[in-house]
């Protein structure tokens, strides 16, 4: 063959790994508005970076390589529904296991860009193997490597799986769809007609599974939203705001009367840099906030009691949030900040029923379990079991409205016989109380808890 | 605003190019789900593409859920469309 024809031949395969499914498919995502497994992956990494791997299966329903994102690199698995809609079989399989391998290798992110209906059922039990190959991949990372999903289009069955079993997964809203089975399986299998919204959609896994932990508006968004989430593999950045900045703003943010409720998000803004906060699994559990943010530039993972929901009290559902971001936080050697303002868990025949106890628990082993350098500020109550949230703290911090108790005030004073309630509060129901019994180390004003926060975090590096 | 024949005549062509619907399964009361085979993703973007098509800016996902034959879609289409 002349090198006219190796290179025509070579400009053909080119083309066809390019075209995925071709160019009708190609045209048929822009017409939905959505777009093509390159025009993804183009709009998350550097341009040019992109290294793929096993190029000539690209039209086999994945496409995979290793690219920069802001210069640091990245494996991307990249689902193209354009084929086969995504499916996996034996070859995407391959070599989404190699990224995976790759990324072991040099401990880097991996992010997935999902579009799949999952395993290529026409490949029979290959594909069960296939699928079997990428999920013991996926379990393997998941020690050592941040591993990032964006559900796209479809997220079904292994790959619905393989997202769950990252650290963080954003779906599109109501153009993404994450479920073991579809609607028919459904109807055919337990006699339920669901509305694949009802079986899958964004909304449905942010509020009530917790497997999704931002709904982002469409594509782009969620895109920006992952090399958002990748910025905080970054232990330190210049920050132009200063960590002896005060913060006397939470004093507007946090009410001196304990019947009075607040939005933490106030106190959560004041402490972290400015602009730096990423808030995730906003809609779940929603007693207890978990934010990403910097403080002097520094990355802190944020755990914040919520008294908007239901007094700051942890339900099933805040549990398992605050377990998994702990968790995660501790994999990542990211600090823990807690910002605590907790009646203790929230009791209730549903709560039992649920697993307050065993969930309560995975919460406790996070934090117990938790390598990472731990501050606490107690802002307001602090009561029960739950105050596993500060007293697991190296360094614990106060506000003089904090008050530390077993208990609320009106069940202490039906189980304290005899006791004064104006002397018993005087005694008791301030931050001074838990200090002087050396459960706080410092009781601090609202003006300096973020000066307070770096110095503690900075004496635990 | 578009004819009837119109409305339908346009959403036979999206159910062919965009759905490979073959031309012998459409008809006035031929079933989206049944006949014309398609499935639950394929409805989530045909409701998309009629949204974006006739310019339904009022109207959201959940209304489409009674309609399953193509005389209910082109008539709602007709009564909601700006195109």
């Amino acid at each position: 063959m002349s090198w006219d024809a190796l290179r025509e031949k070579h400009d053909q395969e080119e083309r066809r790994a390019e075209e995925g499914g071709g160019a009708a498919k190609l045209a048929r995502q822009k017409r939905l508005d959505r777009l093509t497994v390159r025009e993804r992956i183009d709009a998350l990494i550097d341009e040019g970076s992109f290294v793929e791997i096993e190029r000539q299966t690209s039209a086999d329903g994945v496409v995979c390589g290793i690219a920069c994102v802001d210069g640091r690199s990245v494996g991307v698995i990249a689902h193209d529904a354009t084929v086969a809609r995504g499916t996996v079989g034996r070859a995407a399989a391959h070599k989404m296991t190699r990224v995976m391998d790759l990324a072991a290798r040099g401990g880097f992110p991996v992010v997935t860009l999902a579009d799949s209906e999952g395993a290529r059922v026409a490949e029979n039990i290959d594909a069960i193997d296939a699928y079997g190959a990428t999920i013991r991949g996926v379990v393997a990372l998941r020690r050592d490597v941040l591993q990032i999903t964006l559900v796209c289009g479809l997220c079904v069955g292994g790959a619905a799986y393989a997202a769950t079993l990252n650290d963080w997964v954003a779906m599109v809203d109501e153009r993404s769809f994450m479920f073991v089975t579809g609607g028919k399986v459904t109807r055919v299998a337990v006699g339920e007609d669901a509305s694949i919204e009802d079986l899958g959609g964004a909304r449905m896994h942010a509020r009530f599974t917790g497997a999704c932990h931002a709904v982002v508006a469409d594509e782009r968004a969620g895109i920006a939203w992952v090399k958002r989430l990748l910025s905080f593999a970054v232990p330190v950045v210049p920050s132009a705001d200063p960590v002896e900045r005060e913060t006397r703003e939470i004093e507007d943010v946090v009410p001196t009367d304990p019947r009075r409720t607040y939005d933490m998000r106030g106190v959560v803004r004041a402490i972290c840099d400015e602009g730096s906060t990423l808030e995730l699994s906003e809609d779940f559990g929603k007693s207890l906030l978990t934010v990403l943010g910097r403080i002097g530039g520094k990355r802190v993972a944020i755990v914040a009691s919520q008294p908007k929901n239901v007094a700051g009290a942890l339900d099933v559902d805040a549990s398992r949030k605050g377990a998994h971001f702990v968790m995660w936080a501790s994999k990542m050697q990211i600090p823990i900040v807690t910002l605590v303002d907790v009646p203790g868990y929230l009791p209730g025949l549903e709560q039992e029923r649920g697993g307050i106890i065993p969930f309560g628990a995975l919460l406790l082993v996070a934090y117990g379990e938790a390598k990472v350098p731990h501050v606490c500020v107690v802002v307001r109550k602090c009561f029960g079991g739950a105050a596993v949230l500060s007293f697991t703290a190296s360094i614990r911090l106060a506000l003089p409205t904090a008050r530390i108790a077993p208990m609320g005030v009106d069940a202490a004073m039906e189980v304290v016989a005899g006791a004064e309630r104006e002397t018993w509060l005087a005694e008791n129901d301030h931050g001074w109380a838990a200090a002087e019994q050396g459960y706080i180390d410092r009781v601090i004003t609202p003006a300096s808890v973020r000066q307070e926060l770096a110095r503690a975090l900075a004496s635990l590096e | 605003m578009a004819t009837r024949e119109e409305v339908y005549a346009q959403l036979r062509s999206i159910l062919i190019i965009d759905f490979s619907v073959t031309p012998e399964k459409i008809g006035e009361e031929a079933t989206f789900r049944g006949q014309m085979g398609l499935d639950s993703l394929d409805t989530v973007d045909l409701i998309y593409l009629l949204k974006k098509t006739f310019r339904l800016e009022n109207v959201r996902t959940h209304d489409f859920r009674d309609l399953h034959t193509m005389r209910q879609v082109v008539d709602f289409l007709v009564a909601h469309g700006k195109e």
